[in-house]
């Protein structure tokens, strides 16, 4: 009985690695990363370039190439403290913002990722496309720009 | 999604209008459920907007308040009518470059009001560039901070945009073809928008009526730039605007042409002036300067216009200022706006003495209730009043916000063009507003 528990145990423990293999521990609590494709040139962006990028205002990388921001879960937490670290406004008020841009067909809001590793997935795929993580990601077909805080 | 392509290379789509009738049919064809929010390249969205609340006027006696001039107004002085609407959107999405939206909006209008009415915007959009966009159909202009949003409560502070400085906006869409391009230079973001093509709709009369109203030969440029939380915008609009007056305007304005045969020195320009108030259409120009600072828990929102319309009493300057600070969930603010007529309201001219040694007493008394209407009927066309106001929204969940508002009113003698049922004198009042804006799907 006991073997067979230990056995199950290592089993799930061997899931749950597996299940983090794609992503590493949180580095800390309150800290998000900022993700591009590896096929994206882009190395780094500054604060003011993502802002942009992540408020409507441009919808291209600092090297002109099409830039597509995806957000985490709308009413998830993450989405919340990204945009509070990266804008200073709160999820109130993105939420307004962004209602103005859409329904005034400026600019649609990010498409949404369910989670971390829905969010790599669809980075993998698109070298245009942006987004953040909260965790710091182990797989190499996406590449670290920057980390908020 | 080839159909799209197929609205550009068919021969007799030649004007945007019928353009704008296409792009809904082919939107509302999706098989995609609504509401679909994958991650794949071609996608369909459905998502909407709406505003139920309550506005409670006193003074100004029987007269209704409207939101802007294409509403029917309030019937009564506690009314839902003014504020309460209901939006839906559907956005298509062929890849980056291409892109499409219908957008309707239900909200309290004049009877008989054409469906094409409803629809505030219904484009199909491509993008050449990622920061360059050409789009065609019926797009909004960019003119107005809060014009292309004013419907979407949730998108701004207020419980309304300030009615002083919106009121009279009948121009916020555009059949045609768009063009945008966006650029950074240092920390500052750059848009600039051009518009060009015309438009057919509505607005109320006095009395509630509908009164079409067709414009033409639009353009509309719009400048803004963005740094540090400091959004300044400067934009201009010109276009042919013509009025489908009721019988009875036409027949005054031919009752004077008739009185300006009557050989009497002086005559004439007093006619002219008489007829300018019957104005239905000419030549018609925009110019508007706007400021948004939002930094912190600080919003301060600023702007001035000058609506330019020869020979007429529309011709007015608008202007609003409004200070809001946040505090958690809860933005305080305070507005106050005015609008002013270029003109001073012109007083009912003496034609019996003038006429009747020529025409006699009693044809020279029928003149002079003809004055008497003419006169009276540029209050129809003056915007002149002032508001004061302060307010509070409340976002009480991640998308809803509760607002409550208190404006105080001057409305000046022959003043009242955004009122309903209005008398022409001056009046002052209270309204008192209680609104709960709701978005979902973005």
């Amino acid at each position: 009985m006991s073997r067979m528990l230990s056995s199950r145990l290592r089993m799930a423990a061997a899931l749950a690695l597996s299940t983090f293999s794609l992503q590493g521990p949180a580095a800390s609590a309150d800290s998000l990363y900022v993700v591009v494709s590896a096929h994206n040139p882009i190395r780094s962006l500054s604060t003011a370039e993502l802002v942009a990028i992540y408020t409507g205002r441009t919808r291209a990388f600092p090297n002109g190439d099409a830039a597509t921001p995806l957000d985490q879960r709308r009413d998830g937490a993450a989405r919340a403290e990204f945009y509070q670290s990266l804008t200073g406004m709160d999820i109130a008020r993105i939420n307004s913002y962004w209602a103005r841009l859409h329904f005034t067909g400026q600019v649609r809001p990010p498409q949404t990722a369910e989670d971390d590793a829905a969010m790599v997935q669809r980075l993998r795929n698109d070298p245009s496309a942006i987004g953040y993580l909260t965790r710091e990601p182990q797989d190499s077909s996406v590449r670290v720009v920057m980390r908020l805080p | 999604m080839r159909n799209f392509s197929d609205v550009f290379a068919k021969p007799g789509v030649r004007r945007c209008s019928r353009l704008t009738s296409w792009i809904p049919a082919l939107l509302l064809f999706a098989s995609v459920p609504a509401g679909a929010q994958d991650l794949s390249r071609n996608t369909f969205s459905f998502s909407g907007f709406g505003t139920v609340g309550v506005v409670g006027k006193t003074g100004a006696r029987d007269w209704g308040f409207t939101r802007n001039s294409t509403q029917l107004g309030a019937g009564s002085d506690l009314s839902a009518a003014p504020d309460s609407r209901l939006g839906g959107q559907v956005n298509w999405s062929g890849g980056s470059p291409w892109e499409a939206a219908v957008q309707g909006v239900l909200m309290s209008r004049p009877g008989q009001v054409p469906v094409r009415d409803v629809v505030e915007q219904a484009y199909l959009g491509y993008r050449p560039l990622p920061d360059t966009r050409i789009r065609l159909g019926r797009t909004s202009a960019d003119i107005f901070l809060y014009a292309d949003s004013r419907n979407v409560g949730y998108a701004f502070p207020w419980a309304r945009p300030p009615v002083d400085f919106y009121g009279f906006a009948p121009l916020t869409s555009i059949d045609g073809i768009d063009l945008e391009q966006r650029w950074n230079t240092g920390d500052a973001t750059w848009r600039a928008r051009a518009t060009a093509g015309s438009l057919r709709t509505s607005v109320a009369d006095a009395n509630g009526s509908r009164i079409p109203v067709r414009a033409s030969e639009i353009l509309a440029v719009g400048l803004s730039r963005e740094s540090n939380g400091l959004l300044v915008k400067l934009s201009y609009l010109r276009g042919q605007i013509e009025l489908s007056t009721d019988p009875g305007v036409l027949a005054l304005r031919r009752g004077l042409e008739d009185l300006r045969a009557v050989p009497v020195p002086g005559l004439g320009r007093q006619i002219d002036l008489l007829g300018n108030n019957l104005w239905t259409g000419g030549i018609t120009s925009y110019m508007a300067v706007a400021a948004q600072y939002d930094r912190g828990p600080w919003t301060l929102i600023a702007e001035g216009s000058q609506l330019s319309v020869p020979d007429s009493p529309l011709d007015a300057r608008r202007a609003y200022v409004s200070l809001g600070w946040r505090k958690n969930a809860v933005t305080y603010y305070g507005i106050a706006s005015r609008v002013k007529p270029q003109d001073r309201a012109r007083a009912e001219p003496d034609l019996a003495s003038a006429l009747a040694p020529a025409v006699g007493s009693a044809a020279a008394q029928q003149a002079q209730m003809l004055a008497g209407y003419a006169t009276a009927a540029a209050s129809n066309y003056r915007f002149d009043q002032s508001t004061v106001g302060a307010g509070f929204r409340w976002d009480f969940a991640a998308n809803a916000a509760l607002k409550f508002q208190v404006d105080r009113f001057n409305v000046r003698q022959n003043g009242g063009a955004g009122w309903r049922h209005h008398d022409g004198q001056a009046a002052k009042g209270t309204l008192v507003s209680v609104l709960v804006d709701f978005v979902w799907g973005p």
